[in-house]
């Protein structure tokens, strides 16, 4: 069996080399590497969100609510009964993924699309009320602080480099199981139902089961990243569950591109460097960030990355790109096909 | 408990339910015609709030002028809504005119935020008399934001009802292909849609300075009531809106009263999701 590399593999190595390479020359102090930890955790969130765009072409409101509910799971389990870090790594994402089986029980045997975006928006808000209003478990507004570090072997895990690395190790496992998982039975199907729910039911794919498990799945994944950041940034507040980071991962995706592996890693790193390129114009950044957004939206609906991707395919004389500005999630497939 | 708690809440429920049916009205109206959810729309009665208080705490003018002027205003900015993040994407998937209108309001919430800073802003009302009805408070101001808020609803039936612009819309809405076969003009439809639309956001927005202040956060929350609201009536539902709206705002107001003044909003957001798995379609929408 001969294994092919797929050409999106090509530009993400490259990418990827940048990235453990540059933060050794460029990224020099504490303040800037901490930037970096940043992309590689909004990058995990953006694929978990992409799970939902991009493969299952819905659309969840709510995402937020499951990355701060991760990150406020492994913050508890630290705090109040010690426990470690790493099997907070382990606990968030259960705990997310569980609740996610919950809730996308209830909204997609029922739903899909619109709804399914407001029945998400509507729990996410109501977390978030939960998590600001429920003082005694959550800390209120002010949240819970001083969240241990995670140690390896006695030694902390503090310094910014070492925890960049770390968390860039967990994204490349995440990326490599999300692209066997696009392949496999599971994935097929969720793809299947995708593309038309009534043909997949009607070749025997389970389509609400496959669903809720894809739902629950991207909801665990979420909810790891939150944990991540929960455990650098060392502290969880009510606003991580709120619209603010929805908007955020929505950006990390819209920007990189859907349907694509590495297009919200690269969406990621986009969004934390413009975001700090922009710090001195202070507030108007999320201004200009809302431009850029409705720009990205009108003018490059299939992201950075797929256009990117067709550049290079245009530049090795492959002329096999007939859409632009597809319908969204369908652009996926022609990205699929293309690798 | 006594009666007269009770009748305050009421009160106090009926104005925050008039707000809720005229907020919910032209989210409902949108998305009957135009099958879009404008995630704007909260944004828009921010906006009509925080300029009312420009006009008339900067440059001068007097509460009505001011707000004739702001809702005149706005619903012309209802136009550019359409034009530039509605428009552009109706041949796509529903979800890409969500994420539109998201980039829209935070445009316009940040936005707001930079200009007006975060603070609650104050606007001088043109009357302002408590008047005792029975052991229940009613402020003037407040009568006169529930009478307008029925007079527009009422005005928006009669319009939708009865004129040929009114006939229009509604055939729009209900078969886009249709419509354009019989020689209307859906684009002019779908332009004056959002006008009205953004017209009743914008009035949504003086009003409810009437009875608390002007904030650029104040959009957020409202968007999500209104979705409540617009959900538990059945999507493009306009006349449900107005019910559930009222129902919606007298519930709460009890709801905080007697239960938990905490999770008042929460309680919006349990019904709504309640009544979503139950009824996808809405208390009164058809499958």
């Amino acid at each position: 069996m001969r294994l092919r590399i797929p050409p999106g593999w090509w530009l993400g190595g490259l990418v990827l080399l940048v990235v453990v390479l540059v933060p050794l020359f460029l990224f020099t102090n504490t303040y800037n590497r901490g930037l970096l930890v940043l992309i590689v955790i909004y990058a995990i969130a953006g694929l978990s969100l992409d799970y939902i765009m991009g493969e299952m072409g819905q659309f969840s409101f709510g995402h937020a609510a499951f990355w701060g509910f991760g990150a406020y799971v492994s913050a508890k389990l630290a705090l109040d009964l010690g426990i470690s870090p790493w099997i907070g790594f382990l606990a968030a994402p259960a705990a997310a993924g569980l609740v996610g089986l919950l809730i996308g029980y209830i909204a997609l045997r029922r739903t899909r699309n619109l709804e399914l975006a407001i029945v998400t928006l509507g729990f996410g808000v109501l977390a978030w009320t939960v998590a600001l209003r429920w003082r005694p478990v959550t800390g209120g507004p002010s949240g819970l602080r001083q969240v241990p570090p995670p140690s390896l072997f006695g030694w902390e895990i503090r310094s910014e480099l070492a925890y960049f690395y770390f968390a860039l190790l967990l994204l490349l496992g995440i990326v490599f199981l999300l692209s066997r998982l696009r392949t496999s039975r599971f994935g097929r199907g969720v793809r299947s139902i995708h593309e038309n729910e009534d043909l997949a039911k009607s070749i025997g794919v389970a389509a609400t089961k496959y669903y809720v498990l894809a739902f629950s799945f991207a909801c665990a994944l979420v909810g790891f990243s939150g944990a991540l950041y929960a455990h650098h940034f060392r502290f969880v507040n009510p606003n991580l569950l709120g619209l603010d980071y929805m908007f955020i991962f929505l950006i990390v995706v819209l920007v990189g591109g859907t349907g694509t592996l590495w297009g919200p890693v690269m969406g990621a790193a986009i969004f934390v460097l413009v975001s700090e390129w922009l710090r001195a114009l202070q507030e108007y950044r999320f201004v200009i960030f809302g431009v850029v957004l409705l720009l990205v939206v009108l003018f490059m609906p299939i992201g950075v990355f797929p256009a990117l991707q067709k550049i290079a395919r245009r530049i090795r004389g492959r002329n096999d790109d007939k859409e632009s500005g597809a319908p969204m999630g369908e652009h996926a497939l022609e990205a699929d096909k293309a690798g | 408990m006594s009666w007269d708690v009770i009748g305050q809440q009421l009160w106090n429920g009926l104005l925050n339910g008039s707000i809720y049916v005229i907020f919910a009205a032209g989210l409902s109206l949108v998305f009957g015609v135009m099958r879009v959810i404008n995630m704007a729309h909260g944004e828009l009665t921010m906006l009509g709030a925080m300029l009312l208080f420009t006009v008339t705490d900067l440059v001068g003018l007097g509460y009505f002028a001011g707000a004739a002027l702001v809702v005149v205003v706005m619903a012309l900015a209802g136009f550019l809504v359409n034009r530039v993040t509605v428009r552009p994407f109706l041949g796509h998937s529903e979800l890409v005119v969500i994420l539109s209108t998201v980039a829209l309001s935070f445009v316009l919430l940040n936005g707001s935020l930079v200009v007006w800073g975060s603070g609650p802003k104050g606007v001088d009302k043109p009357f302002n008399e408590i008047v005792q009805v029975g052991g229940v408070y009613v402020t003037t101001a407040g009568v006169l934001l529930v009478g307008v808020c029925f007079a527009a609803v009422l005005g928006l039936y009669l319009m939708l009802t009865f004129t040929k612009l009114g006939k229009k819309t509604r055939a729009t809405g209900q078969n886009l292909l249709g419509a354009r076969l019989i020689g209307i003009n859906t684009t002019a439809v779908y332009d004056t849609t959002l006008i009205v639309a953004s017209g009743l956001a914008a009035l949504a927005g003086v009003l409810i300075v009437l009875v608390s202040s002007a904030s650029p956060n104040l959009g957020q929350p409202l968007l999500i009531t209104g979705f409540a609201v617009v959900i538990v009536a059945g999507m493009g539902n306009v006349a449900g809106a107005v019910a559930v709206g009222l129902f919606m705002g007298v519930t709460e107001a009890l709801f905080g009263q007697f239960v938990s003044t905490y999770y008042r909003q929460g309680y919006l957001y349990v019904v709504m999701i309640i009544v979503l798995l139950l009824r996808p379609q809405g208390l009164f929408g058809r499958k």
